[in-house]
């Protein structure tokens, strides 16, 4: 799916960010990525998308040479790839039905198409009141779902999220987390970058940690303390809502494959 | 075109650096083709001059001294003769002293010194339209006749078109400028706007937008605003010039001297160049934006990433 190989990166003529990064994702896995804040996760994470391009080293994505992709090919291998970034991006003119649309937009999907899988979507995120709101009118949750609905409605293989769960309370954390869960069982390989280490402990993928500019990858994680997030363990009643979430996103799972089924 | 298609992801409605595009646009749109509309007019002109003469010859027989009328009339009669015996003469005939009086009128006033002086004698000859005339040789049966020549007005229609040409040469260059000025201004403009919206053209490529989608946006834009400015430029443009026209013909009082002399409003040639062009030359003001527009989008896109 995507591999590493002695990638550094700098900014300008500043030290190297990221150093010697090597790696591989195999299609269909599931990573959280952590480091304490300015360890390089967006940089990494941008680097996966294409944002940026490695100072050294190959990156090789969908069996591409990232660094040989000429300007023609980029948007194809792009659409492959979906997208949560951190501060949401969300186009503060167009309404929340169109932001999602957007991917399915800039690919020419018929207009018919576009407008059921956006509304199946919006409506499985819980913005189907919200469709003709304007970004800036949405709460910090609802943004950060329009946020993973417009990742998500091009049925990426490669699933890639900065912060998701930053913006948002716990059980609405979770209940994103199982989305993700969701899309992993559907085939997409993702990597998510949080702090949030209940989250991470909860949902126990492997955890890709940056520190001083390596990356170690782990099954478990050993969490150290400079890198807690502010999440807590949940309580009871919180274990109660992340369970009622996660039967949600089991049962909206078919919602969901239905809704992205045609987008590509 | 469903209404969809206008729908923009740029937030290009609210921009700056297009906002008085069609102001800009109209003017320079009306500049342009009132240009066009002067190269029309002269294209006119010389249409009507050069074709008039293309079937006339004048034959002058000069004035010989102590020549009596009877003499003077016997040469004339023996010139007709020979231009009526030339392959392609339809008709010959000599002007008479008051056509002559007329033509020398603005040079010697209206009493007339035909009498007085030894003006030659001149004869109006017709040809049929696309005849060929060996002049050379018509000329040397005219010397050995009658000491006379014909004058087909080549050098004088050589002349007048000449200077129409340079005239039309420069109304294209003007149009040209001022195409260019557009073309300028509206690669400005895109370039600021593609400055301004540049977070959004970032995230447009990275959820796979490629750069003819990106340009699709803009060009539409430019394309309607070029549009909306071109039109009433172009209308303004070409109704002064039927305004001017029509002008002249009202100065002079004398609509028909004036149709059969130059140009008029009236002229059937004029009216529909004039008509094509106001309709031809906002759309053409308008496709050229739009190519502007996507050659300056993408070569900006290459630059941004």
């Amino acid at each position: 799916m995507i591999r590493f190989e002695n990638v550094g990166m700098r900014y300008g003529a500043g030290p190297e960010v990221l150093r010697n990064l090597s790696f591989e994702l195999k299609p269909g896995s599931f990573h959280f990525l952590t480091g304490a804040s300015g360890a390089g996760k967006s940089t990494l994470l941008k680097l996966m998308y294409l944002a940026h391009r490695p100072t050294r080293g190959v990156i090789t994505l969908f069996d591409r040479n990232a660094a040989a992709l000429d300007r023609d090919e980029l948007p194809e291998v792009r659409r492959r790839v979906g997208v949560v970034f951190q501060e949401f991006r969300l186009l503060d003119h167009l309404s929340t039905f169109d932001n999602v649309a957007l991917p399915l937009r800039v690919n020419h999907v018929e207009e018919t198409l576009v407008k059921r899988h956006v509304s199946e979507l919006l409506n499985w995120v819980g913005l189907e009141d919200q469709q003709n709101a304007a970004p800036p009118t949405l709460s910090g949750g609802q943004k950060q779902r329009a946020a993973i609905a417009r990742a998500v409605i091009g049925r990426p293989d490669l699933l890639l999220a900065d912060e998701p769960t930053g913006n948002v309370d716990d059980a609405i954390a979770v209940r994103l987390l199982y989305l993700f869960e969701e899309l992993h069982r559907m085939g997409a390989t993702v990597v998510i970058a949080t702090h949030n280490r209940s989250l991470v402990e909860r949902f126990g993928h492997p955890v890709m940690r940056l520190r001083d500019g390596g990356l170690t990858v782990e099954d478990r994680p050993d969490w150290p303390d400079s890198e807690t997030g502010p999440a807590a363990r949940p309580g009871t009643q919180q274990k109660a809502r992340q369970a009622d979430a996660g039967g949600q996103a089991r049962t909206f799972r078919r919602s969901i494959e239905d809704a992205l089924g045609q987008s590509r | 075109m469903s209404l969809s298609s206008f729908r923009s992801d740029l937030p290009l409605s609210s921009d700056e650096s297009t906002r008085f595009l069609p102001w800009i646009v109209g003017f320079l749109t009306f500049v342009a083709t009132l240009a066009l509309a002067g190269l029309i007019v002269l294209s006119d002109l010389s249409r009507q001059w050069t074709g008039a003469l293309e079937t006339a010859l004048t034959v002058e027989l000069p004035a010989r001294e102590r020549e009596g009328d009877a003499a003077l009339q016997d040469r004339v009669k023996a010139a007709i003769r020979v231009l009526k015996e030339t392959p392609g003469v339809v008709s010959a005939a000599p002007v008479s002293d008051a056509e002559l009086d007329a033509l020398i009128e603005p040079w010697l006033g209206a009493q007339s010194s035909l009498p007085t002086l030894p003006f030659p004698k001149l004869i109006d000859v017709t040809l049929a339209p696309g005849a060929s005339i060996d002049l050379d040789a018509l000329n040397l049966r005219l010397a050995e006749a009658v000491g006379g020549r014909a004058d087909d007005h080549g050098v004088w229609r050589a002349r007048v078109t000449g200077f129409i040409a340079v005239l039309q040469w420069v109304a294209l260059t003007v149009a040209g400028v001022v195409v260019g000025a557009a073309v300028a201004m509206i690669a400005f403009a895109t370039r600021g706007s593609l400055a301004a919206h540049a977070p959004t053209v970032e995230l447009l490529h990275l959820i796979g937008a490629k750069d003819g989608y990106i340009a699709g946006q803009f060009q539409k834009r430019v394309f309607i605003l070029a549009l909306l400015g071109a039109a009433p430029g172009a209308l303004c443009a070409t109704g002064l010039t039927v305004l001017v026209l029509r002008s002249g013909e009202m100065l002079r009082g004398d609509m028909a001297a004036l149709t059969a002399a130059g140009p008029s409003a009236a002229s059937p040639f004029l009216i529909g160049a004039l008509i094509g062009l106001t309709a031809v030359a906002p759309a053409a003001i308008a496709a050229v934006s739009m190519i502007a527009t996507r050659i300056t989008v993408f070569a900006r896109l290459r630059r941004m990433d």
